[in-house]
């Protein structure tokens, strides 16, 4: 907001006083209620974050706990993880292998979708801040 | 002399593109997160450059062709740990867009003394990463051009160190986006190649045998370093070396038991004969090795615990590995980031699912490996016995340039995360600091790579990993996603969860306990010093009155959205 001094002919951006302290304020990382152009409060992004936490818990449990019950099945039922089908593999090395990767991958994709979408509805509900 | 090509094209043309990058890096934001304007894909390709190292390229082969189908628990964990990568931690540490992870540990808790400490986990646990990258190029050079040891280990170091002080992180990701494409192929044609022989060739098939692993012809084995072998029943050779301390050159008949090889002896082993272990490596028969939960695996004897143990290390020590974290500084938004995280592991599962087929087939093909111990070559020696003349070394030259892409790749992430750690968190940030640390980490490490030549490549990594994940891992977990942690809560985790873990290793890599209960929970750590470092953290914040100030804003800044990732209606 400097006007003195300035080089001649340089361009000056006049900012709404408003924007220009939401701005100073997002630099300074001191909570202004202000972030990325968002006017925010504390309770707000406590929900937005509870619910990207619960939403990615959820995902993770989905592999994770079938995954940690396999060792007990093998240790419960080790012909099941030996047995084969046909000249393919072992179903052990095939449960380690091709089935649990490409089903983290799987996975991976529907979260990516889920929390994009939970961020957009975010957005959203945010149209009235400055910016 | 393909194969040699091969490597030294990969290596030329690392030099040239890391050159290039020389005209990009001016400043401070472009040395350190390519002044975050990477595209997702090309940074994906970077990541997978850096994620798919030594270890995996060189040390999965390795660990499944000893040790058999318990040994695939390590890339589940280490995929679990890239969809924990995703799920929690690649967008919101890019939205807080610091520099490095000591910076954000600093910025989130308001603490800039717990940042020097912070830096030097960091740069503990890259360390350990990086002497098994040396180690990886120490071996893949010796077995490919005949030279000691040492040269590979100097040459990389050297090499690396030169492309990042004079590139910074926009120079290097290009590098690495390069790389990742070696490495994938040379991983992708021979195992087509060996596929191909697997369905066509039923003999080549080793789990249907009910036998320890037997010379299917006659094969020479060279020992590069002095050995104990258990010779399973009286085995007449030739050998070339020394035997028991006797020099010997020609016939010399095996008694069943225990011998000593010295380095650089080649022995003539017989078509039929077994396999002699070399000691420490178990003969187990194809149908033990094809088997989970086996009593003769690792694990001394308990091998549930073991199983769950590597889970845990791998997939925790994936999420807290610096040098995998800091990529994510480079991406634009958080959203581009979790884009990124995605397409790594679209194409780190497929290379994952792959590296077993070279163990099965190395069980029949490279059954000296077992006895010289140099199984971290199986990669490399497998694909080019498994077919004959100019399709060998064509074979050959591919996963030899992979290898190198591997290492060099991995070794730029670990040497940069290093550096920026100890320039930019401990000592004043700056370009010309950054290269001195460059310099400075790149000598301490080739030094002591000198001297890891008889430790596996997965023992380092191991050690690297559980320290990362005890210390670095809650921290980061329970800082994006828990608002009550608190300086004491963090300074307690790193110190105790980075303590124990640290202590376990030592205590293991000097043989102090070697049976039992002990020696099982000491040598995989992580099973329980991660959960026992969130613990920490969560109980002493609780109790700590002192609590962050405004953790309101910084929980915002680590989730609220950027506006230009949403759909243009909604804005």
């Amino acid at each position: 907001m400097e006007t003195e001094g300035d080089p001649v002919g340089r361009r000056r951006i006049v900012l709404h006083p408003a924007t220009a302290v939401a701005r100073q304020q997002d630099r300074a990382r001191s909570f202004g209620g202000h972030v990325r152009g968002f006017t925010v409060d504390g309770d707000d992004i406590d929900r937005l974050m509870r619910r990207q936490r619960l939403g990615a818990l959820r995902v993770f449990a989905v592999a994770f706990v079938p995954l940690m019950l396999l060792p007990l099945v093998f240790a419960f039922a080790p012909d099941a993880a030996t047995f084969r089908v046909g000249d393919l593999p072992p179903l052990a090395w095939l449960a380690l292998g091709p089935v649990a990767l490409f089903s983290i991958v799987g996975l991976a994709f529907v979260h990516a979708r889920r929390a994009s979408m939970r961020e957009d509805d975010w957005i959203s509900g945010h149209r009235d801040g400055p910016g | 002399m393909i194969p040699t090509l091969a490597v030294l094209g990969v290596t030329l043309a690392t030099l040239v593109l890391g050159t290039a990058g020389l005209r990009y890096a001016r400043t401070t934001s472009n040395f350190f997160v390519a002044s975050r304007a990477v595209h997702p894909a090309w940074n994906a390709f970077a990541v997978c450059g850096e994620a798919m190292s030594a270890a995996s390229y060189l040390g999965v082969p390795a660990l499944v062709l000893v040790f058999g189908v318990d040994m695939l628990w390590t890339i589940v964990g280490w995929t679990l740990g890239f969809l924990l990568l995703s799920l929690f931690i690649a967008a919101p540490v890019r939205r807080f867009g610091s520099y490095t992870i000591p910076e954000f540990v600093e910025g989130r808790l308001d603490a800039p003394r717990l940042r020097p400490l912070v830096a030097i986990t960091v740069i503990v646990s890259s360390w350990f990463f990086l002497l098994a990258q040396l180690k990886g190029a120490g071996v893949v050079t010796r077995s490919l051009l005949g030279t000691p040891y040492w040269v590979g280990v100097v040459a990389v170091g050297v090499l690396v160190a030169a492309n990042l002080s004079a590139g910074g992180m926009r120079g290097i990701t290009f590098v690495q986006g390069f790389q990742f494409f070696f490495i994938f192929l040379g991983i992708l044609v021979p195992f087509s190649v060996l596929s191909a022989l697997w369905w066509s060739d039923d003999d080549r098939d080793p789990i249907i045998t009910d036998s320890t692993p037997v010379f299917l012809e006659a094969t020479t084995a060279t020992y590069p370093r002095t050995v104990e072998i258990d010779v399973i029943g009286p085995t007449a050779a030739v050998v070339d070396g020394v035997v028991d301390g006797v020099a010997v050159d020609g016939p010399f008949a095996f008694e069943a038991g225990r011998h000593r090889i010295g380095a650089a002896t080649t022995i003539d082993w017989p078509e039929g004969a077994a396999v002699p272990h070399r000691e420490g490596i178990e003969p187990l028969t194809g149908e033990e090795w094809a088997a989970p939960l086996g009593p003769k695996g690792l694990g001394s004897g308990h091998p549930l615990y073991f199983t769950y143990a590597t889970v845990l290390a791998s997939m925790f020590g994936i999420i807290a590995l610096p040098h995998i974290v800091v990529r994510f500084y480079t991406n634009p938004t958080g959203r581009q980031a979790r884009r990124t995280s995605l397409w790594v592991l679209a194409m780190i599962a497929p290379y994952y699912v792959m590296l077993p087929l070279f163990s099965a087939l190395g069980r029949n093909l490279a059954p000296d490996l077992l006895s010289t111990g140099a199984t971290d070559a199986a990669t490399v020696v497998v694909p080019e016995r498994a077919v004959d003349g100019l399709a060998a070394e064509l074979l050959s030259a591919v996963v030899s340039a992979g290898a190198t892409a591997a290492f060099l790749s991995t070794s730029s992430g670990l040497l940069i995360a290093m550096a920026g750690a100890l320039s930019h968190d401990i000592l004043s940030a700056g370009i010309p600091q950054f290269r001195r640390s460059v310099w400075l980490a790149a000598a301490v490490s080739i030094a002591a790579g000198l001297f890891v030549e008889t430790i596996d490549i997965n023992v380092l990594i191991g050690w690297s990993t559980s320290i990362a994940a005890s210390s670095i891992g809650p921290l980061l977990v329970l800082g994006i996603w828990w608002s009550g942690l608190t300086r004491r809560g963090a300074l307690a985790t790193v110190v105790i969860g980075g303590t124990v873990t640290t202590g376990a290793v030592l205590i293991t890599m000097f043989g102090l306990v070697d049976s039992g209960w002990p020696r099982a929970i000491l040598s995989t750590p992580a099973a329980w010093s991660v959960p026992l470092a969130f613990a920490i953290g969560i109980v002493v914040s609780l109790l700590d009155r002192e609590k962050v100030e405004q953790v309101a804003h910084k929980m915002a800044l680590l989730h609220v959205p950027e506006r230009s990732d949403a759909p243009k209606e909604l804005v």
